[in-house]
């Protein structure tokens, strides 16, 4: 666990490096991804000027909702999300995934953690900023176990995001180029911005049971705010751990048929 | 039988304009289509490279669209909320065409270009091999630009009939037949407007080694500024004076204003005059930064 710590600490000290070579792009990079940020807070200051309530939820709680939504993808865009759904099918496409096979380590750890994006990392201090202003503004009392549960969700939601982009990711051993599945998979997330219960009768279903959306920000502001099912909770747990289980195998079986390219 | 002489004359007068214009006509098609040859044919190279790419392209495509989906969910949930008929001025129907017509408008002819080819052929130095060949490289990657466009619209068309069809009840039709050809060319000149406004900044390569970050930057504006996730109406003042200074507004919102009846006639001429501003401007700037950019090209990487 240390060792991979420390490689992930040297990752992103080399992509720092490698990103400021261009500095006036990387400036202007963290000022596109904060203004996106701030636009996803904007649109539902505009949505709630012209509404009292959005699906049952006020606009404090809302706020608590985006700017979950805007932790996880920090942490997902920072880490494996580029590095599974663009480097990963162009390193198999040129042939030099054997150079990531013959490395002393794990090589979906490799695959995931390679770059570690220095312009994301600098615009999630955004986010903690954020945080500062919900506590300071919104939050209403809460309970230690809540915040517990909060954050233990928000690791599930991880966990289920990176075991779908690992499934994702392996279908380029396959079909060498899967960039538009990565596409595919950041306009998924991108539902997770809106609390699932603006969706109703099948769509509801399919977010919340099927491919629970609802775990990217919906469920962990609930279950901060209390007003949670913990039968959901178990549901999800479960769904999850599966859901892992099955995109290891489809990995290793990915791993199994890749067999080099022009090197 | 002076009246016939007469009329005689006349017709022989009209004949004679007709035969006229059709000369002029057909003069000025063959100049075109000589002219065009040359793009047409890049145009038909380009259609063969991307098809090849088309499962990404529709999957790009099929992602935008669930996207949209989710925006119209948000809306269907408020209108049923407040349980009201109007918000910010749009009946539910109307909401849902405008939201239905602007992920049309985004998905395949807005966000489908964003200059990554531009900045990479003059970083890597394949312009040189394009500079050499007797035509526009601009005009090259126009042809090229639009071709991506005409294939994911044709691409995404058929999810967003499906679901037209699904929500017919909710869908309004265009208000006149009027009304939605001027709708296509405001839609056809935000494409345009689009292309040159990323053309700049994709030319500008020229003397930056990444031009990722400002364009980067714009496409993040225009996610919220088109007005294709909201209604530019709906928002406070403030902002609305912000976005009306942008261009950014034409490329959805103005053209969808004009499908659902929402513009006067004097807002339409008005707005039709501004965006051939911008386009005019922006062509200008970028004629300007293109034979700067050639001067200062040297070509490294090749």
């Amino acid at each position: 666990m240390r060792k991979y710590l420390k490689i992930i600490w040297i990752f992103s000290k080399v992509n720092l490096q490698n990103e400021m070579a261009y500095r006036p792009s990387f400036f202007l990079a963290v000022i596109g991804k904060t203004t996106r940020m701030l636009i996803l807070i904007l649109v539902f200051q505009v949505i709630y000027f012209n509404t009292p309530l959005l699906a049952g939820w006020e606009y404090k709680d809302i706020f608590l909702l985006a700017i979950t939504y805007l932790t996880i993808e920090s942490i997902i865009i920072t880490t494996f999300h580029r590095n599974l759904s663009y480097y990963l099918p162009d390193l198999i496409k040129k042939g030099n995934f054997d150079f990531v096979l013959t490395k002393p380590l794990n090589p979906l750890f490799y695959s995931s953690f390679r770059i570690i994006d220095s312009m994301d990392l600098t615009s999630s201090f955004l986010v903690i900023f954020l945080w500062y202003h919900y506590f300071t503004h919104y939050a209403g009392t809460f309970s230690l176990l809540s915040l517990i549960l909060y954050l233990l969700l928000l690791g599930l939601g991880l966990i289920f995001l990176f075991s779908l982009l690992v499934i994702i990711a392996s279908s380029a051993f396959w079909t060498v180029n899967a960039t538009g599945l990565g596409r595919f998979f950041e306009e998924i997330v991108r539902t997770g911005r809106f609390p699932t219960d603006v969706f109703k009768g099948a769509f509801s279903f399919l977010f919340l049971y099927v491919f629970p959306i609802a775990l990217i920000a919906t469920v962990p502001s609930k279950a901060f705010l209390g007003t949670i099912d913990w039968r959901y909770l178990a549901y999800l747990a479960v769904f999850t751990f599966i859901f892992t289980l099955i995109s290891k195998r489809v990995w290793n079986h990915a791993l199994r048929h890749y067999s080099s390219a022009s090197s | 039988m002076d009246f016939n002489f007469k009329l005689g004359i006349f017709h022989s007068a009209l004949d004679r304009y007709y035969y006229f214009s059709a000369f002029v006509f057909k003069y000025l098609y063959e100049l075109f289509r000589n002219l065009m040859k040359k793009y047409l044919a890049v145009a038909k190279a380009t259609w063969q490279e991307y098809l090849a790419y088309r499962t990404n392209l529709f999957l790009e495509v099929i992602g935008g669209f669930i996207a949209q989906l989710v925006i119209i969910a948000v809306w269907f949930s408020i209108f049923k909320d407040l349980k009201t008929e109007v918000v910010g001025g749009y009946s539910l129907p109307e909401m849902i065409t405008y939201l239905l017509g602007a992920g049309i408008i985004n998905s395949f002819i807005l966000i489908a270009s964003q200059g990554d080819e531009i900045n990479d052929d003059i970083n890597q130095g394949s312009l040189s091999g394009f500079l050499v060949k007797p035509f526009s490289v601009p005009l090259y990657w126009l042809s090229r630009d639009f071709c991506r466009r005409a294939l994911t619209f044709i691409l995404g068309i058929g999810e967003y009939l499906v679901i037209i069809l699904i929500l017919s009840n909710y869908f309004v039709f265009p208000f006149s037949l009027t009304n939605f050809l001027v709708f296509c060319l405001a839609v056809f000149l935000g494409g345009i407007l689009h292309f040159f406004l990323f053309y700049i900044f994709s030319i500008i390569a020229f003397w930056m080694d990444q031009t990722w970050g400002p364009r980067f930057v714009i496409r993040v504006i225009m996610s919220i500024a088109t007005g294709s996730l909201i209604p530019l109406s709906l928002f406070p003042d403030t902002w609305q004076l912000v976005f009306n200074l942008l261009p950014f507004k034409f490329m959805a919102y103005f053209p969808l204003q004009i499908y659902l009846g929402k513009a006067s006639l004097t807002e339409i001429i008005l707005g039709f005059s501004t965006v051939l501003v911008w386009i005019s401007a922006l062509i200008g700037i970028s004629i300007w930064l293109w034979g700067r950019g050639l001067k200062k090209y040297s070509a490294y990487g090749n």
